[in-house]
């Protein structure tokens, strides 16, 4: 019997395909299939076509299920820049990935820690919002030197 | 990969999921004041749940007591599990419990502001219950004649908390007040040696049932 296969399209509209038993791992997927079968492409238009194909490799991966957290571990260490890691945990998030989504979470939580604050808000474009007042009252509230 | 996209755009389940790993230390010192968005996550009692500060070598130990009482307050009674590296002591651990006596204390006061609206009488002896509780009750019992707080020793009155009760209670006795004269207390310092004594016996029920008829 030939795998049965699903297609999965980018925002960019590129398609990806992906056999069945594979795509299931992930929640948002399988409940698709359970409900109707998901025979059409099933469109996922937060995704670019980049990061799509990161989640198609790791969905392909063919590890044994003790040697998975190792695997996740290592996926997302080799892709370490921020912006890729974020992309990724959103995926992760739509299509329902814990393991994905916690290690791709994990791993920019690690990098940002030793950041300063100028240092996070460069990497992830966060704008300094706050007025000199609350400024002030942030300093105020955490007065932690002895 | 669009280089310009602004990250704080991204659904707050991947941004929590993140800072709720960076750390006590880390959200403390860094995460919580890089932006308005990030600072209001950083006060969610949830992100809160799991302190673990075990292996920080950056602090002093007072910054790590300090850090770790904030992180505990923080957590405004969802604390699930906790971890205290070297840097604890006995003050610590009682800041920890005292914490979780007085927001379920706290809870309770919400209790009874959110449900017994017509009550007129009350009195919380010996209470645990801060200034969260207190407010709650003030807003939800209008009728309240007496509020008896004795040795409630962890109401503070901040924030014009006392005048608001002398306006809106005609007796109120506060918490640093004698107990003698109190009818339902016999002896405060004996329950306290002996937690067994707490239960109210059969003729303290049969006066207040008494006391609800009349």
């Amino acid at each position: 019997m030939s795998k049965k296969t699903l297609t999965l399209m980018s925002k960019d509209k590129q398609l990806f395909n992906i056999e069945e038993h594979l795509a299931v791992q992930s929640v948002t997927i399988r409940n698709m299939v359970k409900e109707d079968g998901a025979s059409s492409v099933i469109p996922l238009p937060r995704v670019d076509s980049e990061t799509l194909a990161l989640v198609i490799e790791y969905l392909n991966r063919q590890q044994a299920p003790e040697e998975d957290e190792d695997y996740v571990k290592k996926f997302v260490d080799e892709r370490g820049e921020i912006p890729t890691l974020l992309e990724l945990a959103q995926a992760a998030l739509d299509l329902d990935i814990k393991k994905l989504m916690d290690a791709a979470c994990m791993k920019v939580a690690d990098l940002i820690k030793d950041f300063t604050l100028e240092e996070v808000r460069e990497a992830l474009r966060i704008e300094n919002d706050r007025t000199p007042e609350e400024e002030k009252a942030i300093r105020d509230e955490f007065q932690w030197a002895f | 990969m669009q280089p310009t996209r602004n990250w704080l755009e991204l659904p707050s389940d991947v941004m929590d999921n993140i800072l709720f790993r960076v750390g006590v230390c880390d959200i403390l010192e860094n995460a919580q004041k890089v932006c308005t968005a990030w600072r209001k996550i950083c006060k969610v009692p949830t992100m809160w749940t799991v302190i673990c500060m075990d292996y920080s070598y950056e602090y002093s130990v007072d910054k790590k007591l300090a850090m770790c009482k904030q992180a505990v307050d923080r957590s405004q009674g969802q604390l699930i599990d906790i971890t205290i590296g070297d840097f604890g002591n006995y003050e610590l651990l009682q800041y920890v419990a005292d914490r979780d006596y007085k927001d379920s204390c706290d809870k309770m006061g919400i209790l009874i502001g959110e449900n017994l609206h017509e009550l007129e009488h009350l009195e919380l002896i010996g209470n645990n219950m801060t200034d969260i509780g207190l407010q709650a009750i003030l807003d939800g019992c209008c009728h309240l004649k007496l509020l008896d707080l004795r040795m409630s020793s962890f109401i503070e009155f901040e924030g014009g908390l006392e005048k608001r009760c002398l306006e809106q209670i005609e007796c109120l006795i506060r918490p640093d007040e004698a107990l003698k004269g109190s009818q339902y207390i016999y002896g405060y310092d004996d329950l306290l040696d002996d937690p067994e004594d707490y239960e109210f016996d059969d003729e303290w029920l049969s006066r207040l049932e008494r006391s609800f008829t009349t």
